[in-house]
């Protein structure tokens, strides 16, 4: 590391900070709009502009408490059923013989674009008589989720050495009792993981959605449809707020995880 | 293993991998036979034709699917060109404590909703939006400029800011299985940094360039947000062309295009796992 010269260290920290810039700032110069009382499209002027106006709107727009409470069942479903099937994949991982296969098999969807995963599905749904409801939104979110939980619950799988399940069969722990007290326990931060990437994943997919919700819509569509009708400022409100929901979640997972690989440090 | 045992295992293993098959694979399987059926007004039925693929040509299809083709490359190309160094610079130069926080940063954006990151963008690039303002307070122009937002590049930057972290990141997997004694060996040997790169690094790390190159090119060519909200007025692209055939009811049609781009993808796919090997990325899991 030390033969790198500073003039390569610089102009690759400016390049690395100039594609973050390119990444956040917009939305976090929508995040500073949003505080804008007039209907421009400014920055406030001045500090004492900042205000709540227009996230007071949005206490009046009619579809939107409904969408909201859509988008988060249909989130908390998702991260539920995620996190279980992303559990038992760990757990199924650990016994097989052709894991490449398995695993190939459980990333597949990451690799078929969002509006065919979205078309056939619903096509099908339509074949087998499913009308499209709630249940079917899940149940697309959860296969677009599943792959990156998958790889969370496997990583935290792989940190389970097969020697403590057997020190615990050994000393006489049912096989049930080694999956509560050791297995679970040792991979309970890839689990979480799963449920977090299910939750999140979902509150934010729109184009699966689209294509499988029925009357009911959520956040995400609702939002969609006022961005391309060219609502008033509220919609800055809806988009910062759902922007601040996310960013909470997911420091909150990061103070989790800092937290638990200093307790677990001490174990290892 | 036990018979108990094996039970268990199916127990665990069926929900999982059963569920893939049936929601992630078999529609997919469906739609492609169901390409060369023949329309009836609300429906199909089972009769051989590939009309849907004359009328692909025809009716200029094509035209717009390769639009879609084209941009999607052009922003895979770019992604790759800014997202290496990044990689490279993430994993190799920088310390581990600054590494962790910058993996984390990059990983947020994942997070975050996509239609609000796309939505963002036209206050950015809009007749009043932050460039502009900039630019007419500096008084480089005295009007706004007009063809920022609703065109092709405004497309364009939306794609490149919503997937640039899907090629950064299978790129730092790959880096990282590139050993520093294989580096300084290269250097021992009195290789430039530049020999190095092109001899060394660059083909050892092909599964992570491939698997990135996948990701963002896939993610590109089914991407509706960006076309919608940052295209221009008629600014059509595949995704759309499939949405409002699908409405239309024209099924066969939706279904032929929807297969030509699987098959792009399933083709990209295959060439990734022979020849770059992506699943040495995956073998950390093994």
């Amino acid at each position: 590391m030390g033969r790198v010269s500073i003039l390569k260290r610089v102009s690759l920290w400016s390049f690395t900070i100039l594609a973050l810039m390119f990444i956040f700032l917009p939305s976090t110069y929508l995040l500073v709009i949003s505080f804008e009382p007039s209907e421009l499209e400014r920055i406030p002027r001045s500090f004492s502009d900042f205000s709540l106006k227009w996230y007071v709107q949005l206490f009046h727009q009619e579809r939107l408490p409904g969408a909201i409470r859509q988008s988060v069942a249909v989130g908390l479903l998702t991260a539920g059923i995620t996190s279980f099937l992303s559990l038992l994949s760990g757990m199924a991982y650990r016994r097989l013989r052709k894991k490449s296969y398995f695993l190939g098999l459980v990333i597949f969807p990451i690799f078929v674009p969002g509006i065919i995963g979205a078309l056939s599905l619903s096509v099908f749904f339509k074949l087998v008589h499913i009308p499209s409801s709630m249940y079917t939104v899940v149940l697309g979110h959860v296969l677009y989720a599943l792959p990156y939980a998958a790889i969370v619950t496997l990583v935290s799988f792989s940190g389970l050495k097969e020697g403590f399940i057997e020190a615990a069969r050994d000393l006489g722990a049912s096989g049930f009792r080694a999956f509560r007290d050791i297995i679970l326990p040792l991979t309970r931060g890839g689990i979480i993981g799963a449920a977090l990437f299910g939750f999140l994943l979902s509150l934010n997919e729109f184009i699966r959605a689209y294509f499988l919700s029925g009357y009911q819509e959520t956040l995400s569509i609702y939002m969609f449809g006022q961005m391309k009708g060219g609502a008033d400022p509220s919609i800055y409100a809806l988009a910062g707020l759902i922007l601040s929901v996310s960013i909470f979640l997911v420091l909150l997972a990061l103070i989790y995880y800092s937290f638990i690989r200093h307790s677990s440090r001490s174990f290892a | 293993m036990k018979p108990k045992d094996r039970i268990l295992f199916l127990i665990q293993l069926l929900p999982p991998a059963l569920f893939v098959i049936i929601l992630g694979v078999l529609p997919l399987v469906l739609i492609a036979i169901w390409s060369f059926w023949e329309p009836t007004t609300y429906w199909i039925r089972p009769q051989l034709t590939i009309a849907a693929y004359e009328k692909f040509i025809t009716l200029e299809r094509h035209v717009t699917f390769l639009k879609t083709l084209r941009v999607s490359v052009t922003v895979t190309f770019l992604a790759l060109i800014i997202g290496y160094p990044i990689a490279y610079f993430i994993r190799k130069i920088v310390s581990e404590r600054y590494r962790n926080v910058l993996l984390f940063v990059f990983i947020i954006p994942f997070f975050l909703s996509y239609i609000v990151r796309v939505f963002s963008l036209r206050l950015i690039l809009g007749r009043y939006g932050a460039i502009n303002n900039f630019l007419t307070w500096t008084g480089f122009v005295s009007e706004p400029i007009e063809g920022l937002l609703f065109c092709e590049v405004a497309v364009h930057i939306g794609l490149l800011s919503s997937y640039l972290p899907f090629m950064i990141f299978p790129i730092v997997l790959s880096i990282e299985r590139v050993g520093e004694s294989t580096i300084e060996a290269s250097r021992d040997l009195g290789a430039t940094f530049l020999h190095t790169l092109i001899r060394v690094i660059i083909p050892l790390t092909k599964p992570g360039i491939f698997a990135g190159c996948i990701f963002v090119f896939v993610s590109s060519l089914g991407s509706t947000v960006e076309w919608d909200l940052l295209g221009g007025v008629g600014e059509f692209a595949t995704p759309q062309m499939l949405e409002s055939l699908m409405t239309a009811l024209k099924f066969p049609s939706a279904f032929a295009i929807s297969t030509l781009i699987l098959a792009l993808t399933m083709g990209a796919l295959v060439l990734g796992f022979k020849f770059a090997r992506i699943g040495e990325l995956f073998e950390t899991l093994e």
